[in-house]
């Protein structure tokens, strides 16, 4: 009994594909949105949208927006929020995706028709008044097309697209006209003759992409791609995909006529990546998967077996911390899969693949591994501690009593990011002897534990601690590159007092992961004074409308299963009692009417 | 005209022109035409924008005979760390920062034009990128030679056009150092307040004679401890409000 149930399930599973438009997306699309539009219809109506000033804007000049906006740009989120309104069916996934042919490249928006009046007066609205449409009828669908957007549609889906045709499209065909050209009487008729050879190609370009998903070959559409249905198993928001030998079969499009690409294809053939995103009650979160071939999976697994060294976590101080970003890797895995990756890929390009694998090769011969990978231990962590006033030295003129100009240096308080470059290192004898070549070229003034950083151009002034000051230490196995001198001086030994450290959900936070990201939003943003916000005063707005409804951003990585690697980015909202896609609202509001004031 | 004039009244152009940046990308021809001296004085512009805290030095030094040296001096090293962080970025408030192989090709145009220019020797143009201080220093035949060489630097330029005039003149032992005062009322559609803009800047003029001062008509321009030599300051606000003027005639003995 089970083994039917399972059938059943199995059977309504694909028969679901088959209804589904995944199966009018060609499987050699680069990459494929898949947007849940009853999940983001039904959240949208739970935030109220409706109420919001941005949404009955966009209500009252429908028209003007929907004829303004590209594709790729306002028209997706628009029809989306709008599902209703335009017919586009809530109950089923529409697809954005973006498609390279030889012929045409496009980004198209597919969706199933719910109501076939409102999607007719949507169609209408947007090829009205338009100047140059062209109109025409398919197999089983209609189109209309003008110099940038084509629209196709029929009873059951409408397909927007915006479209460019490559320049090398036709350029063999140039060739081949050059050598039995035509004669004509005047430039004139040459020039129309090319213009009518010119646009009938276009239109040619045009049905071809047209027929490619109203009329796809069953067997070439993503819905029969097993990584797709591994990316669309789980439900989610926004479904991104991306598969890698897709779009590296796009490069044996380009050389393929001079030379294979098949090493590099290789590669790529197994690896894909999809990220679901999802708008949930407290937080926006993005879940990306990468999968990668087995020529990568154990590559990847020594690569990602690094941990940050717990010395590093005693230098960041965690008072103001504004946020950081890090990465944790076993270096000689690393370096070996690099180094494979690009020896494959440059070996195939045509041309100068031989000679790049043999100055790789030298490279590889002069280069003493066991030296650097005891030098570099490839945990490394960059972070915004604060923003506090710094002293800051400029240089400006006095005069005498006869005017004449006498160069001086002068100190001033600015208020600038406090920053701190953390990576583990060993091998004492090197890291002694770099330091010391450095000091020698006076790129570093030797100071009492600690050194100076001097800019080169500044070598040759008097004063050479002019300006905003950098320092290096090295300690406890741990480089440190920072502009707090606190640092480098009082608390190079000890580290930071425990009471100034990171808190424990960032020190479990660094401890777990070996990619991080963190960014809090209330630390930037009261620390900043006009003037620094003066620098980009419309990105500031926004950001500051952000700050009043994001409490923190965090990346999270690399979790491996097998040939799957994830990682998760997560956009915390501030707690209360509002969904996270009311914060959205709220922030799209608040950014509508700036730009309206 | 000076370089002051160039500077002064071309930031206010830059300024101006920043504000309408959105109007004038949608007029390819208005576009095309202030993208020349965009590159010229888009880094003082960028400044300004910051918080004016920047000094311009005009030194020139007149020999009996109307010949002379010149020396303009922009000194941008108190804003040097802003200015560091700009130069890292693609573009400002939508508007493109220019890089320092871009200015520094711009500046040595503008060397090898004023080169060109009869009686006109020894241009140097002096680039300190760590401090952010441009200087251009040149030697000049007579005064009017320096104000036909200044204006041709911004002929090709209709906007920069009509803060130009001749700045200088020399006669009889008699110098005037002209000003004419401008209007700057356009500017007052920008949206940043633009006194915060000049707050800060300010503006040293030194005129340097052979013979030593007999007189001098503007209070504002104070004179050497040796009376060969009279200096003004003010901040480019006052020039803005026209709390003062640059206009001065001088009898040398």
């Amino acid at each position: 009994m089970k083994y039917f149930l399972s059938l059943c399930l199995l059977g309504s599973h694909i028969f679901g594909l088959a209804q589904d438009l995944s199966n009018h997306v060609p499987t050699l699309s680069k990459s494929v949105f898949v947007i849940n539009a009853a999940a983001i219809h039904e959240k949208c109506q739970e935030a109220n949208l409706e109420t919001f000033d941005f949404f009955k804007a966009f209500r009252e000049n429908t028209d003007k927006y929907l004829r303004g906006s590209g594709v790729d740009n306002a028209l997706v989120p628009m029809l989306v929020a709008n599902s209703d309104d335009f017919g586009i069916s809530t109950t089923d996934n529409s697809y954005l995706f973006m498609r390279d042919r030889d012929s045409i490249n496009y980004t198209a928006f597919l969706f199933k028709v719910s109501n076939e009046e409102k999607a007719n007066s949507l169609i209408k609205t947007m090829v009205r008044d338009e100047d140059g449409v062209e109109l025409g009828i398919g197999e089983g669908f209609e189109f209309a097309y003008n110099d940038n957007m084509i629209i196709g549609w029929n009873s059951r889906m409408v397909s927007f697209f915006d479209y460019r045709i490559p320049s090398y499209y036709g350029a063999w065909d140039a060739v081949e006209d050059a050598a039995t050209d035509e004669y004509y009487e005047s430039y004139e008729d040459r020039y129309e003759a090319i213009e009518k050879e010119e646009e009938e190609k276009k239109a040619r370009s045009i049905l071809t992409a047209l027929e490619e998903v109203f009329n796809p070959n069953p067997n070439h559409t993503i819905s029969g791609n097993d990584h797709f249905k591994e990316a669309v198993m789980k439900s989610s928001d926004i479904i991104f995909f991306a598969d890698g030998f897709g779009n590296m079969n796009v490069m044996n499009d380009v050389f393929g006529t001079r030379g294979t690409v098949d090493g590099m294809l290789s590669i790529f053939a197994d690896n894909y990546f999809y990220c679901h995103m999802n708008l949930n009650d407290n937080d926006i979160t993005a879940a990306y998967t990468y999968h990668v071939s087995d020529v990568f999976k154990d590559m990847m697994l020594a690569t990602n077996n690094g941990k940050f060294n717990k010395n590093l976590i005693k230098y960041i101080d965690g008072q103001d911390l504004i946020g950081y970003l890090g990465m944790a890797v076993d270096p000689e895995a690393y370096y070996e899969m690099v180094m494979d990756i690009y020896s494959k890929v440059m070996s195939s390009m045509p041309g100068y693949g031989e000679l790049v694998n043999s100055g790789m090769d030298i490279y590889n011969i002069l280069l003493d591994e066991d030296e650097v990978f005891d030098f570099i231990k490839g945990d490394a962590l960059f972070a915004v501690t604060n923003i506090k006033p710094f002293d800051v030295t400029y240089t400006t003129y006095e005069y005498d009593d006869d005017f004449n100009e006498n160069e001086i240096t002068k100190t001033k308080q600015e208020l600038l990011p406090e920053y701190v470059f953390l990576a583990s290192i060993g091998n004492e004898k090197l890291s002694g002897k770099i330091i010391e070549l450095l000091v020698k070229s006076e790129l570093l003034i030797q100071k009492e534990g600690y050194y100076l950083v001097i800019d080169p151009t500044s070598r040759y002034r008097k004063n050479k601690e002019n300006g905003m000051l950098h320092y290096v230490a090295i300690e406890n196995d741990v480089l440190i590159v920072t502009n707090d001198v606190e640092l480098v001086t009082t608390y190079r030994e000890s580290g930071l007092p425990k009471n100034r450290l990171i808190s424990k959900e960032r020190r479990t936070h660094l401890k777990k992961n070996n990619y991080v990201g963190y960014w809090n939003s209330d630390n930037t943003f009261s620390k900043m004074t006009a003037e620094m916000k003066s620098v980009g005063q419309d990105f500031f707005d926004i950001m500051e409308e952000g700050n009043a409804v994001i409490d923190h951003a965090s990346i999270n990585g690399l979790s491996s299963q097998g040939n799957l690697f994830s990682a998760d980015l997560k956009l915390k909202m501030k707690e209360g009692e509002k969904l996270a896609i009311t914060h959205l609202l709220e922030l799209a509001e608040s950014i509508y009417k700036m730009q309206v004031k | 005209m000076t370089l002051y004039i160039e500077c002064f009244g071309i930031i206010l152009a830059v300024v101006k022109f920043l504000s309408k940046s959105k109007k004038l990308k949608r007029n390819p021809r208005v576009y095309s035409t202030c993208k020349i001296f965009k590159f010229y004085l888009l880094f003082v512009a960028m400044v300004t924008m910051l918080s004016g805290c920047f000094d311009f030095v005009e030194d020139i030094k007149i020999h009996d005979n109307g010949s002379g040296e010149a020396k303009f001096k922009l000194n941008l090293s108190k804003s040097k760390t802003k200015i560091g962080g700009i130069m890292l970025m693609d573009s400002i408030r939508g508007f493109p920062v220019p890089s320092k192989e871009k200015i520094h090709e711009k500046l040595s145009e503008m060397k090898s034009m004023l080169s060109n220019q009869p009686g006109i020797s020894n241009v140097e143009i002096t680039e300190n990128w760590s401090e952010y201080i441009f200087q251009l220093k040149m030697n000049f035949d007579h005064v009017n030679k320096l104000n036909v060489a200044l204006k041709k630097a911004l002929a090709k330029e209709d906007r920069a056009k009509k803060y130009v005039y001749d700045a200088y003149s020399y006669s009889n032992s008699t110098f005037s150092r002209n000003y004419v005062a401008q209007d700057y009322s356009e500017f007052s559609e920008w949206k940043t307040d633009f006194a915060t803009v000049l707050e800060g800047a300010k503006l040293i003029l030194i005129h340097r004679f052979d013979q030593p001062v007999v007189s001098q008509d503007n209070s504002k321009y104070m004179l050497s401890k040796n009376s060969k030599s009279v200096m003004f300051r003010a901040s480019f606000l006052d020039l803005k409000e026209k709390k003062v003027t640059l206009q001065n005639t001088i009898a040398l003995k």
